[in-house]
């Protein structure tokens, strides 16, 4: 085990830790917090995979963008107050059989399928770049309409909203 | 003895330790500038009683800190607390990283540089809001809200005119786009850009005329006012380390980096930087503020669209050479 | 030396510097809590309930276009880069791009999502 395995494992730990606190911490501020630190150990986990540009994104975009949004919707319904559901529910119940359903599978595939270890390649933003202008050109320009749809929604859904 | 010509790793240590000794210093040293000039534009004297000039006052000014009680108020976030100005300081070191300064002079040459110090900025956007948030009391968390917002605003048209640089040289490295200046400095194809940076760097460090998450005539301290010792003393050489980051990447990314005529190297950046240094100050002790609807709308409407407009002319400089 | 590593190293350098001096202060500075000292700073008013209370929407409506116009930033950085080799190809294709996402930010404005007032 060289470093290298050393740190993947501990940042996917950290991950599975961040990931765990959005999902069981009572605070809200907290789990938008847990979900920073999950999104951090990614960033770290595809800079080990030699992918800096996806590992950039992760950072300006998921912890830069998406982390403050859900901190403002934190603070958009009230701050410290644990509004925590510790009552039993099906949804419990349904999660909890849907994430063993999907944990036997991975498993069974990794055994089945005989998967190997990824040898990750320097990707760089260049490669990124060269490929999304011309194989990837039609998934580049529907991602600006994609992201068209996005704004008129959420527009339309805080003006509306705003005229009742 | 490679390692005295920075080769190898021992080399590398040490230009780091270098670079972040020096780095430090400069941003203690600001506040002391900071302070004399403010107290020269106003007819005052300022520090001067500790050393020449006041020189020793920054490091008074640290030991004392160092000292101090470290006051966490009942209300408070007690790991925020600790969390946030730790945060603040580790985003600036992250940022002078990529940071060349003369040929062979950097830290690192990612060849995502540009990218990496856009990430550092929203790292440094976390100390300000955690830092607000972990106060428990109203001002902080006016501060921290009004940052969220602004900081939001800005980091746009910054990333967007900053791309306008990236276009022109067609590289990320920041080496690359300094070698990329030999001719000609990107100020001259890239007016607009260079001036819509600048601004965002206003905004991104908080400082007048967008400080209004630390306004002081209506949130006493802003994100820091519940914090005391060196702990407070993070988020104030923060905002200095940070202003250091912004002269030098408008240095780098417009201005030709360590390129000029006459003087070597490293001589011309060291300039520049403390060129844009002094206008920070300068306009700080000048300008009023601007509300904060103003702010919004600045960013937004001119701004934004104005970074747009400017990556257009890189591209359309890019074609025609 | 490997550029990631070196990066990697300063991550840790950057935390280390972070906290060493948060630790520092703590540990050295003198400890005589009392109960005025522990208040928050509210201008000598006494301190009144929790900071609660909601936030207008137009924060989350900034945050909002913030988010995908960020996208749209950050997806234009690996097209900045074959601007040089792809020439007139690539300024049509971002041009493209870019065009979609004015139309949105023409709509948010006629709307009036980013008046603040």
């Amino acid at each position: 085990m060289n470093l290298l395995d050393i740190l993947t494992y501990v940042f996917a730990l950290t991950a599975i830790l961040g990931a765990f606190t959005v999902v069981m911490h009572p605070n809200p501020l907290y789990s938008a917090l847990g979900l920073l630190l999950n999104f951090f150990s990614l960033a770290v986990l595809y800079m080990l995979l030699k992918s800096p540009l996806l590992s950039l994104i992760q950072i300006i975009v998921y912890s830069g963008g998406i982390v403050v949004f859900f901190l403002f919707v934190v603070m958009l319904l009230n701050l410290r107050s644990p509004q925590s559901d510790r009552d039993f529910s099906f949804k419990g119940i349904f999660a909890l059989i849907f994430f063993l359903l999907l944990a036997i599978f991975s498993i069974f595939g990794i055994i089945t399928f005989n998967l190997q270890p990824l040898q990750p390649a320097y990707m760089s933003a260049k490669v990124i770049g060269k490929y999304m202008l011309t194989d990837g050109l039609f998934a580049f320009e529907l991602s600006s309409f994609v992201l068209l749809v996005a704004i008129i929604a959420a527009v339309a859904l805080v003006k509306k909203e705003e005229s009742k | 003895m490679d390692f005295i010509l920075f080769k190898g790793y021992i080399g590398w240590f040490l230009k780091v330790g270098i670079i972040l000794f020096i780095f430090l210093t400069a941003a203690a040293y600001m506040v002391w500038a900071e302070r004399r000039v403010s107290a020269w534009m106003q007819d005052r004297i300022g520090p001067n009683l500790v050393g020449p000039f006041g020189l020793l006052q920054p490091l008074a000014d640290v030991l004392k800190l160092i000292f101090k009680e470290d006051i966490v108020p009942y209300v408070a976030d007690r790991f925020l607390h600790f969390l946030a100005p730790g945060l603040i300081l580790a985003a600036p070191v992250l940022a002078i990283t990529v940071i060349p300064f003369a040929p062979g002079i950097w830290i690192s040459n990612p060849d995502f540089g540009l990218l990496w110090l856009l990430g550092s900025t929203s790292i440094a956007a976390y100390g300000v809001i955690l830092g607000g948030i972990a106060g428990g009391s109203k001002y902080p968390l006016l501060g921290s809200l009004r940052s969220m917002s602004q900081i939001v605003s800005y980091e746009l048209p910054m990333g967007i005119s900053a791309l306008g640089a990236a276009v022109m040289a067609g590289s990320l490295s920041l080496v690359d786009i300094v070698e990329a200046q030999r001719s000609l400095w990107f100020i001259v194809p890239q007016f607009l850009g260079f001036l819509v940076f600048l601004i965002t760097t206003y905004a991104e460090t908080n400082r007048l005329p967008f400080d209004l998450p630390e306004a002081e005539a209506e949130l006493t301290g802003g994100y820091h006012t519940e914090f005391s010792s060196l702990k407070f003393g993070w988020f104030f050489a923060g905002e200095y380390a940070n202003l250091i980051i912004a002269s030098l990447s408008v240095s780098v990314l417009f201005l030709g980096g360590w390129y000029g005529p006459f003087l070597p190297g490293i001589h011309w950046l060291i300039l520049k930087t403390l060129f844009f240094l002094f206008l920070f100050l300068w306009v700080r002790w000048t300008f009023p503020r601007f509300r904060f609807d103003q702010l919004m709308f600045f960013s937004w409407k001119v701004l934004l669209p104005l970074s747009l407009l400017n990556l257009m002319i890189a591209t359309l400089v890019k074609l025609l050479w | 030396m490997d550029e990631l590593w070196k990066l990697g190293i300063m991550l840790l350098i950057a935390v280390i510097l972070g906290y060493a001096g948060v630790v520092l202060s703590i540990i050295l500075g003198p400890k005589r809590p009392n109960k005025e000292k522990l208040e928050p700073y509210e201008s000598g008013v006494r301190p009144g309930k929790w900071p609660r209370g909601r936030l207008a929407v137009k924060y989350f409506l900034v945050a909002v276009i913030f988010l995908i116009f960020d996208v749209e930033a950050i997806l234009l950085f690996p097209w900045a880069l074959h601007v040089n080799d792809l020439r007139i190809i690539a300024a049509f294709e971002g041009g493209f791009f870019i065009l979609v996402l004015l139309v949105g930010y023409v709509y948010a404005w006629a709307k009036g999502a980013i008046k603040w007032l």
